[in-house]
C-alpha cells in the first residue's frame, strides 16, 4: 500500500505541473490587469507601465513560468500586489482556516447524514423516513448565503449563543459549519438509506438475523459495512467541494479562509496570490482522491492495492 | 477498531478549533468596528478604498485634514504661509511631538514622507507641481512648487499624505504596512497586529498630543457582507458598523440601541457617456438623458434617502460650489430633444456595468433602464466585474468600447479645481486621467489650467462657477446623485465623526 501510495504521489507531479500552466496562461487571458488596479484610478500611464515592469509582468509569458516554476521550487511563491507581503507568509493561515471549517464540516454532515440515512432506512415508509426526507431535502436545497443568514439572525442575534462570524475560538465554527454541512449531511444521508435499504434486503443480512443477532448489531457491523462504500466515494467528493467551495459560507460568516482570500486576490487580479492559492487546492484535492481510494482498502478487504 | 485514528483526527481537530484565538465579545475599553472590507496593509501612500484610511490614519496622521463641513483643519501642520505668488508654503509644525517608535517628529520627516510619497504612491501624479521640500528649522518645512499652485493646502488633505516614522519605513522598504512588519505614525492609536481577513488591533496612544485615546484599543473586524455586519452589530459582536445599507439602516433606527449616522459625503455618482461615440457625440442627446431619468423618485424610493439629486458636477462642499445644473425630470421635453437632434424614434445604446460597487445599484440601472425606454432609447445592460471593466474603461478614446456605464466621482480634496482637473479636462482623457467621457471643451480645458494657478481666491470661485456652468451645459456624463454615507453604531458609542470622504476622523475622543 505504501508502494501504492508513492506512485500515485508521484503521479500528482506531472497533474500538478498541468494544473500550473493552465492556470497561469489563465489568469493572464483574463481582462483587468494587475499593474492597472494597483495603479489606481489616478495614476498615469507612466505609473502603470513602471508598476508593469517592476513587478515583471512585461516579460513574455513563458520568461515569466520559468521564473515562477523556478521559485516555487525553492518555496518562493511570490509577493502580493494587493497586500505587498509574501503569498507563502499569507497562504497558511487561511488554508488552515479552510481545512479546519471543511473537515468539521464534514465530520458533522458524515455523522448527521449516516445517522439519519439508517434511521430512514430502518424505519422506511413511517413518518420518521418522511420526516428524515423531508430534512435532507431542506439541507440540499437551502441556499448558503440564506440559510447563513438564518441561522445567524436565530443563533447570533435572538438567542445570543454563539458569535456572529469571525474567528474567534470552537464557538465561532459552529454555524459556518452547519451551514456549510447542511448540503452534504442531505446527500449523504439519502446515499445511506438508499445503499443500507438495498443490502438489507440481501441473504446475508437475513441469515445474520436468523443466527440471532440483534438488530443493532446486524445494521452496524454487517449491513453498514457494505452500504457505507457509496458513502465514502460521495464523502470524500464533497469534502473536496467544501474546500474549494467554501466561498459563500466564508463570505457570510466572514472566516478568513481560502475562500475569501481567493475572492480579494482575483478581483485585484493578485496573480501570485491566485496561483498559489489554486496550486494548493489542486494538490489537496488530488491527495483527497488518493486517501477516498486507500478507505475503500479499509472499507472492503477485497479491495488491495499493489 | 481501525477507525479509532478517524475518530483520534476527529477530536484533534476539534481540540485545535476549541483553542480560543480571541475574546468574542467586546470589553467596554475596546472599541470594535466591523468594516466592509479587509485592509490590504498600513501604508496608506499605497492604500486604495477611502473608508480604509479611516482606520490607517489613526496610525499615521496628515499634516492638515478637511472637517465634516470640508474646511482645512491642521493636525500635525499647526499653521502655514504662502510666499512666492503660490510657489512655496511654508509649514509649521507641532512642537514635542514623537513617533509610536519614540523617534521625533520633526520637519525632516516631513521632507522624508512626502520624497516617499512622490517615490512610491500611485497617486503620486497629482502632486507633480511639488518641485522640492525644504528643511528650513526643526519646526518648519517648505513645499516649492515648479508654477503657482492655488490647491496646495487642499491637496495636503488628501488621505495618502501621511507621516511615518523614517526610523520604520526606510529599513522596511516596500514590506512597510504590511501585516508582517507594521505602521509606525504619531496618530492617537498605535498598530499592534494585523490578522489578515480577521482582526487588526490598535492600542490606545497615551501620548497622543491631542490628549490621551478614551478606549484602551482599538479593534476593527472585516464583515464583506453587508447583512452580516449588520447582524454582527445587532447580536453585540461589534459596536460600529461601517457602510451599512440604507435599508437596514432605516429598521435599525426604529431601535433605541442603535444610532445611524448619515455624514456628508462627496461622492457623486454619475454616468458616463461616451463623447465620441455615435449620438452621444449630440449635446441635445445628452441632455435628454439628463431629462429622461427621474432622480428624485430613485434617490428617495431607491436609495431610502441616502443620497440628494446632484446639482452640479462639484460635490456641495466642494471649493466654489454652484448648483448649475438644473436638469428635472421632463420626458416630454426629453422627447423633443431627442426629435430636434435627429432621433425621433430613439436609438440603441450598450450600458457597461461594473456589479457591486454601488449601494441598490442593480435598482438604479433597471429604473434607468425602464426611465429611457420611455423616450425611445433603448438601454442594453451589460454586467461585468470591476477589474475587467476597469482594464476597458482606461482604454484610449480609439479603442474605447463603452458607450454608457456608471463611476463614482470625488473631488477627494475638495476642490473645485482639483476634481474637474481630473475629470474634465482633456488632458485626462483615459489612459492619462479619468475624463471616461472623452469629453473636450477648449474653453473648460483653459478653465481648468487657469483655477489651479490663480491666486486670488475670490477670482478662483468666481473660476470654479463658470467652469460648473459649462460644464453642466455640455453634460459629458450624467450626474446622478451625491451619496450620503450611512453608518450605524451601538447608542453609547460617542464621538464618531467622518468626513466627506468617508475617512473616520481620529478617534481619540470616541468613548463607548
Amino acid at each position: 500500500m505504501v508502494k501504492y501510495s508513492a506512485g500515485r504521489l508521484i503521479q500528482l507531479v506531472p497533474t500538478v505541473m498541468l494544473v500550473t500552466i493552465a492556470l497561469f496562461v489563465a489568469l493572464r487571458m483574463l481582462p483587468g490587469d494587475p499593474a492597472e488596479i494597483m495603479a489606481g484610478q489616478e495614476a498615469s500611464p507612466e505609473t502603470v507601465a513602471r508598476l508593469r515592469r517592476e513587478w515583471g509582468y512585461d516579460r513574455p509569458f513563458a520568461a515569466q513560468y520559468l521564473s515562477y516554476l523556478k521559485n516555487i521550487l525553492q518555496g518562493n511563491f511570490g509577493t502580493s500586489t494587493r497586500t505587498f507581503s509574501p503569498v507563502a507568509q499569507e497562504l497558511p493561515g487561511r488554508l488552515w482556516a479552510t481545512v479546519l471549517l471543511a473537515t468539521v464540516s464534514m465530520l458533522f454532515a458524515a455523522a448527521v447524514g449516516v445517522a439519519l440515512g439508517i434511521a430512514t432506512a430502518l424505519r422506511v415508509h413511517t413518518w420518521v423516513d418522511y420526516l428524515g426526507t423531508a430534512l435532507s431535502l431542506v439541507g440540499v436545497s437551502m441556499p448558503i448565503f440564506w440559510s447563513g443568514l438564518l441561522l445567524l439572525l436565530l443563533f447570533s442575534v435572538i438567542l445570543q449563543w454563539l458569535p456572529a462570524g469571525g474567528r474567534s475560538g470552537a464557538a465561532s465554527l459552529v454555524l459556518p459549519s452547519v451551514a456549510l454541512g447542511a448540503f452534504a449531511a442531505g446527500i449523504v444521508a439519502r446515499q445511506t438509506r438508499a445503499a443500507l435499504l438495498e443490502v438489507l434486503g440481501s441473504d446475508y443480512v437475513t441469515t445474520a438475523r436468523a443466527k440471532g443477532l440483534t438488530v443493532g448489531r446486524v445494521v452496524l457491523n454487517h449491513a453498514l459495512r457494505n452500504a457505507l462504500l457509496p458513502v465514502v466515494t460521495i464523502v470524500g467528493l464533497q469534502y473536496g467541494t467544501m474546500l474549494g467551495g467554501s466561498v459563500l459560507t466564508e463570505n457570510v460568516f466572514s472566516w478568513p479562509g481560502m475562500g475569501s482570500y481567493l475572492v480579494e486576490s482575483l478581483s485585484a487580479r493578485d496573480y501570485a496570490a491566485v496561483q498559489a492559492a489554486i496550486l494548493a487546492f489542486a494538490v489537496m484535492f488530488a491527495c483527497i482522491n488518493l486517501l477516498v481510494d486507500l478507505f475503500y482498502g479499509a472499507l472492503d478487504p477485497r479491495i488491495r492495492y499493489e | 477498531m481501525r477507525y479509532r485514528w478517524i475518530a483520534l483526527a476527529g477530536a484533534l481537530m476539534i481540540i485545535l478549533a476549541a483553542a480560543p484565538t480571541k475574546a468574542q465579545r467586546p470589553d467596554a475599553r475596546t472599541l470594535v468596528i466591523g468594516l466592509n472590507t479587509d485592509i490590504p496593509h498600513f501604508d496608506s501612500m499605497r492604500l486604495a478604498g477611502l473608508p480604509n484610511f479611516g482606520i490607517v490614519n489613526q496610525v499615521t496622521e496628515q499634516l492638515v485634514r478637511i472637517d465634516q463641513t470640508g474646511k482645512i483643519i491642521p493636525l500635525l501642520a499647526e499653521s502655514w504661509a504662502i510666499a512666492g505668488g503660490g510657489t512655496q508654503w511654508t509649514l509649521s509644525l507641532r512642537r514635542n511631538v514623537r513617533f509610536h517608535d519614540g523617534s521625533p517628529f520633526n520637519a525632516a520627516a516631513v521632507k522624508y514622507n512626502i520624497e516617499r510619497l512622490l517615490r512610491i504612491s500611485p497617486v503620486a501624479v497629482t502632486f507633480r507641481a511639488i518641485d522640492r521640500i525644504e528643511v528650513v528649522d526643526d519646526a518648519t518645512v517648505r513645499i516649492v512648487t515648479k508654477y503657482p499652485f492655488a490647491p496646495m493646502m487642499n491637496l495636503l488633505t488628501y488621505a495618502p499624505v501621511v507621516m511615518s516614522s523614517p526610523a520604520a519605513a526606510e529599513p522596511a522598504g516596500l514590506r512597510y504596512g504590511t501585516p508582517q512588519v507594521g505602521a509606525v505614525g504619531t496618530g492617537p492609536f498605535r498598530w499592534v497586529h494585523h490578522l489578515p481577513g480577521q482582526e487588526i488591533r490598535l492600542e490606545a496612544n497615551r501620548e497622543y498630543w491631542g490628549g490621551a485615546p478614551r478606549v484602551d484599543a482599538l479593534v476593527v473586524r472585516p464583515f464583506v457582507e453587508a447583512g452580516a455586519r449588520v447582524i454582527a452589530l445587532e447580536s453585540g459582536q461589534i459596536d460600529v458598523a461601517f457602510l451599512t445599507p440604507p435599508v437596514e439602516a432605516r429598521r435599525l433606527e426604529a431601535n433605541r440601541q442603535f444610532t445611524i449616522h448619515r455624514p456628508e459625503s462627496e461622492r457623486i455618482v454619475m454616468f458616463i457617456l461616451n463623447n465620441t461615440w455615435g449620438p452621444l457625440r449630440d449635446r441635445r442627446v445628452r441632455q435628454a438623458i439628463f431629462y429622461a431619468i427621474d432622480r428624485e423618485t430613485i434617490v428617495s424610493r431607491l436609495l431610502a434617502g441616502a443620497a440628494i439629486v446632484a446639482r452640479s458636477s462639484s460635490p456641495t462642499l466642494a471649493f466654489g460650489y454652484a448648483p448649475a445644473c438644473t436638469y428635472n425630470y421632463d420626458p416630454s421635453r426629453a422627447k423633443s430633444l431627442l426629435k430636434n437632434a435627429g432621433f425621433p424614434d430613439g436609438f440603441t445604446v450598450k450600458f457597461h456595468y461594473p456589479t457591486g460597487r454601488f449601494n441598490a445599484g442593480d435598482q438604479v440601472i433597471e429604473a434607468v433602464q425602464a426611465n429611457l425606454a420611455q423616450v425611445g432609447i433603448r438601454m442594453e445592460v451589460e454586467r461585468m466585474e470591476f477589474a475587467a471593466w476597469f482594464t476597458m474603461s482606461r482604454r484610449p478614446a480609439e479603442s474605447n468600447p463603452i458607450q454608457m456605464s456608471v463611476a463614482s466621482l470625488g473631488a477627494a480634496q475638495l476642490d473645485a479645481g482639483l476634481g474637474i482637473q481630473s475629470n474634465f479636462s482633456s488632458a485626462a482623457w483615459p489612459p492619462r486621467g479619468f475624463n471616461g467621457s472623452f469629453y473636450k471643451n477648449d474653453e473648460v480645458d483653459r478653465l481648468v489650467d487657469e483655477i489651479e494657478r490663480i491666486m486670488d481666491e475670490k477670482k478662483r470661485r468666481t473660476l470654479a462657477r463658470l467652469l460648473q456652468t459649462m460644464v453642466c451645459a455640455d453634460v459629458p456624463m450624467i450626474f446622478m446623485y451625491q451619496e450620503r454615507q450611512v453608518h450605524a453604531a451601538k447608542a453609547s458609542v460617542k464621538g464618531l465623526e467622518w468626513d466627506p470622504t468617508q475617512v473616520l476622523l481620529p478617534a481619540h475622543k470616541v468613548t463607548k
